[in-house]
C-alpha cells in the first residue's frame, strides 16, 4: 500500500493549469495566497471509491462569466450557462486532481451541483483549499478527503 | 465526405463545446445530433442514422456504460463506432468501456487535435487538414 501524496497545493496548481489552459482558454497567473472572501459561483461534487470525499470550485461572478464565455465561445452568457460550465469545470478538475493524487486510484464522480448557499470552503470541516490568480480573476479549489480511506493500492 | 455525428452528454455546455471543437478542428461534420443521456440517444438512433457517436459516461437515466452496451448488442447499430469522452481517467474504466464495445476513449481535458485524431481512428478514415 502507498499513501496518497497530500501535497495538494501543487496538485491543485497542476490540475487547474492543465484543465483551464486546455479547455477554458485561460491560465493560472499566480499562486498567490489570496483567498476568496465572497465566492459568487460555487460547484461541488462527491467522489466515491479509493479515495472518497468531496471536491469543489469557487469563483467570483466575473471570473465565472468569463470562463463560461471562453468555454462556450460566446460573448455573453446567462447565469444558467455559467452554472453548467462551472459544474463541468468542477468535474474535470476533480478527475484531474484524483488521478494525480494517487496513481491507480479507483473512484466514481457523482454529478456536480451548484451550491446555492455559496458556503465558503474554509467553513467546511477538514477542508483544504487554495486560491489561484487567473487572467480573469481568481479560482479556488478545495477538497475534503474521507480520512478513513486514504490508503490506496500500489500501482 | 461529411460525417453525421451524435453527441451524448447530460451537459448542454459540454455538448456545445464538443460541437464547436469539431467544427474548428477541421473535422468534416455534417449533421450534429445531440442527446442528454443514453435513453434519449437510443430513441434518436431509432429515427436517424449517424456515422459516429461520442458519449459521456456519467449521465442520469441511462449512463454511458449501459448505452454503449445497448448499441453494441443492437444488430442495426453495432457497426456505428463509439468514442467515449470522459473525465474518468482510470485504466479500469477505459478497459471496461472498450470491452463493452467502445472503439476509442478520450480523457477530459483534451486538445481539439486529440479529439479529431481519435475520431479519425474510430472512423478508420484520413482526411486533409486545413
Amino acid at each position: 500500500m502507498q499513501q496518497i501524496d497530500l501535497d495538494l497545493q501543487q496538485i491543485f496548481l497542476e490540475s487547474a493549469s492543465e484543465v483551464l489552459e486546455t479547455m477554458f482558454f485561460t491560465g493560472i497567473e499566480s499562486e498567490g495566497p489570496s483567498e476568496l472572501r465572497s465566492a459568487e459561483f460555487s460547484a461541488e461534487l462527491v467522489f466515491r471509491g479509493i479515495p472518497s470525499g468531496r471536491f469543489g470550485v469557487q469563483v467570483p461572478v466575473e471570473t465565472g462569466e468569463q470562463i463560461a464565455a471562453n468555454f462556450l465561445g460566446a460573448e455573453e452568457v446567462t447565469s444558467a450557462q455559467v452554472d453548467e460550465v462551472l459544474c463541468e469545470l468542477c468535474n474535470m478538475l476533480c478527475g484531474s486532481v484524483l488521478s494525480r493524487l494517487a496513481t491507480g486510484a479507483r473512484f466514481e464522480l457523482l454529478h456536480p451541483e451548484i451550491d446555492r448557499n455559496n458556503l465558503s470552503w474554509y467553513d467546511r470541516p477538514h477542508a483544504i483549499g487554495y486560491t489561484f490568480g487567473l487572467e480573469e480573476g481568481a479560482i479556488t479549489l478545495w477538497m475534503v478527503l474521507d480520512q478513513s480511506r486514504l490508503a490506496v493500492p500500489a500501482a | 465526405m461529411a460525417f453525421r455525428v451524435l453527441i451524448v452528454d447530460d451537459s448542454p455546455a459540454m455538448r456545445s463545446f464538443v460541437k464547436r471543437v469539431l467544427e474548428l478542428s477541421g473535422f468534416e461534420m455534417g449533421a450534429c445530433l445531440e442527446a442528454g443521456d443514453g435513453s434519449e440517444a437510443l430513441r434518436l438512433l431509432n429515427q436517424e442514422w449517424v456515422d459516429v457517436i461520442l458519449t459521456d459516461i456519467n449521465m442520469p437515466v441511462m449512463n454511458g456504460e449501459e448505452f454503449v452496451q445497448r448499441v453494441s448488442q443492437n444488430d442495426l447499430l453495432r457497426n456505428v463506432p463509439i468514442l467515449v469522452v470522459s473525465t474518468d481517467r482510470t485504466e479500469d474504466r477505459v478497459r471496461r468501456m472498450m470491452a463493452l464495445g467502445a472503439k476509442g476513449y478520450v480523457k477530459k481535458p483534451f486538445q481539439p487535435e486529440e479529439l479529431r485524431e481519435k475520431l479519425e481512428q474510430v472512423l478508420g478514415v484520413a482526411y486533409a487538414t486545413n
